[in-house]
């Protein structure tokens, strides 16, 4: 989706999420617009939308008839609701507004914009399937249930390979594959794919809360300073965690599952995630407490998912 | 808690030492641990009489066992049996034997370390089935406190507060457990867990580290009363003498030193360490803390899980 935003401002932009495709141009540019915007935003800073918001607006649509919202670094506006009641899309403000600035806050107002409708549950949406429960009690081998899926994957040093030969490097992934096993265990966490350095582990999901989540947090938290007793290598980690229905069958029968979930999980772990990084796709966000929401850095969209990314802890 | 030597571990240990060495040899030995030992004192013979070897074992194996030096007798035939004494190789039989009957007690003689360590499912004890109370070692102690107790206290249901300190010191000690740490004392709102092996401070700092990010992910995901919970952290290296009962740890100088840390100079869900601790850690651990001057002269470095912005 494609983001129009006119600003002479251009130097507070320099945060905006890299996933995001803006197109920022200052108002004496509007020769350059190109191609066709899925919404765009104004800079209060370039035009007054205080008063008149009306004209404004109507301004702005003549130079692209899409939906418009504002954005206010100074907190000039007052009473940003009168935009919204006058046909505005969105209004965000402060120093800090990029961070809202996320490719999920851009569909939900695109859909408020569109519907006038209040965005519907997303949690509703995904309890679609069934959930697997809260253990592996009621789980059944070909039977598809909800869990909390986590890729993730030890990037080991360039060099290790040359150090260690293949029979050191077989080792130290059989250990690698017991820590996970070990670890998560207690979340009823369970080694179910792995491929070396690549692993998924599947969660129980209640349907209620993803305890996935706190057990992956602990992971990432841990990873700077995980060694087994007898790890000797650094290694760093990329996890992503996801929440959607697959077809369980044990681990041993993993090969002929056709799951678009699993597919798309490996693509997010091998193509998008970054070591020493941690994301969770949308499904999981929502279980993801308010009070945790300030240490999501930024939301990209990947393939049709939007993955919120983790800060780095220090 | 001692270890327990049952009688066939003792008959192994004499007749290990009766068939490997002569009665000059097994005394010079015993003197290694206890360097005033008189055998002919010990079993109440005058000097100038002659005592048989088999005997003066016993007599040495059970000295050994009643004033709590077995552990160390034993590591010490292991070291002369691969190393020879003085000059001398010794074939000391019965060794596996002796090291198989100990590992059913729970005891792994480690080769690197040259001691005795604890098999975490078998025993955990107070002082790791090796230290002998008031005797000097080496130790990393770490102070934990809940921060403003008798505030939580006072916002939540009491039975409510008691079961969460519950589970959380579970929690706690789980972690320290792994790591190969003891918990000395707990008492009310804080406790003193000890670290001895040769990695301990290591060992110790991230216990720590996971104690405090446990705390944070109980806070957002599993806190059930009305405020945060925190925890301060210190922990210190010493030598320093080893007492199984909490009145004589709490008297002691490095007990006085780390509560002062602790109290003093240690954030709220932070931890501070001493240079000691800080400059025994790889730099991976290292770069975590940072340099924190509190009181003046004490140079001590502080950790508090902060996020990149």
């Amino acid at each position: 989706m494609r983001i129009l935003i006119l600003s002479s401002q251009k130097e507070l932009f320099e945060g905006i999420p890299k996933g995001l495709d803006v197109h920022l141009l200052a108002m004496n540019q509007l020769d350059l617009l190109q191609g066709e915007y899925r919404m765009a935003y104004i800079d209060q800073m370039d035009k007054d939308c205080k008063s008149q918001c009306r004209n404004t607006l109507k301004e702005l649509k003549a130079i692209a008839d899409i939906p418009w919202g504002v954005i206010d670094f100074k907190r000039k506006l007052k009473d940003p609701l009168e935009l919204i009641f006058h046909g505005w899309a969105d209004y965000l403000c402060g120093k800090d507004l990029l961070k809202r600035f996320t490719a999920a806050r851009l569909q939900d107002v695109l859909y408020f914009h569109e519907n006038k409708q209040p965005i519907p549950l997303k949690k509703q949406h995904i309890l679609e399937g069934t959930p697997s429960g809260e253990n592996w009690e009621k789980v059944q081998e070909d039977h598809e249930y909800i869990f909390g899926m986590l890729y993730v994957e030890a990037v080991p040093d360039k060099n290790m390979e040359a150090q260690l030969g293949e029979r050191g490097i077989e080792q130290l992934q059989k250990e690698w594959q017991k820590l996970l096993q070990d670890f998560f265990d207690p979340w009823f966490g369970y080694n179910w794919i792995n491929n070396g350095w690549a692993s998924v582990i599947l969660f129980p999901f209640n349907g209620k809360k993803l305890h996935a989540i706190e057990a992956a947090m602990e992971f990432y938290l841990n990873s700077p300073i995980f060694r087994y007793p007898s790890y000797t290598h650094n290694l760093k980690y990329r996890q992503v965690l996801h929440l959607s229905k697959t077809l369980y069958r044990n681990s041993d029968n993993t090969s002929n599952i056709i799951s678009e979930a699993l597919n798309d999980l490996f693509h997010m772990g091998l193509y998008h995630a970054v070591e020493g990084n941690f994301y969770l796709t949308d499904p999981a966000m929502i279980y993801l407490p308010e009070s945790l929401h300030n240490i999501v850095e930024e939301s990209r969209d990947f393939e049709g998912h939007i993955i919120h990314n983790f800060k780095l802890p220090y | 808690m001692s270890v327990r030597i049952k009688e066939k571990l003792l008959n192994s240990t004499v007749k290990a030492l009766s068939r490997s060495m002569d009665i000059k040899v097994m005394t010079h030995v015993a003197r290694n641990i206890i360097p005033s030992y008189d055998l002919h004192k010990r079993m109440q013979i005058p000097a100038t009489n002659a005592i048989p070897n088999r005997d003066a074992a016993r007599q040495i194996v059970k000295d050994m066992r009643d004033w709590d030096y077995f552990l160390p007798f034993i590591c010490l035939l292991i070291n002369i049996s691969q190393r020879g004494y003085h000059g001398k190789s010794y074939s000391i039989p019965h060794i596996t034997s002796i090291l198989h009957q100990l590992e059913e007690e729970g005891l792994i003689y480690h080769i690197q370390d040259q001691h005795f360590r604890e098999n975490p499912q078998i025993r955990r004890s107070h002082n790791w089935g090796i230290l002998r109370e008031g005797e000097s070692y080496p130790f990393t102690l770490m102070k934990l406190d809940f921060v403003k107790n008798s505030s939580t206290v006072r916002k939540n249901p009491k039975d409510l507060v008691k079961k969460c300190y519950r589970v959380l010191r579970q929690e706690m000690v789980d972690i320290l457990e792994f790591h190969q740490g003891r918990q000395w004392f707990w008492e009310g709102d804080g406790g003193v867990f000890a670290f001895h092996y040769s990695n301990r401070n290591r060992s110790a700092v991230v216990t720590a580290l996971e104690i405090q990010h446990r705390m944070f992910l109980f806070n957002h995901f599993r806190n059930p009363l009305n405020n945060p919970v925190q925890l301060r952290i210190a922990l210190l290296s010493r030598q320093s003498e080893y007492w199984s009962q909490k009145g004589a740890i709490r008297q002691s100088e490095v007990y006085l030193k780390i509560e002062k840390q602790e109290s003093n100079c240690t954030e709220a869900g932070g931890i501070t360490i001493s240079n000691e601790v800080y400059s025994h850690l790889e730099k991976e651990l290292a770069r975590l803390f940072y340099p924190y001057e509190k009181e003046e002269g004490e140079k001590l470095y502080q950790y508090k899980l902060r996020w990149e912005s």
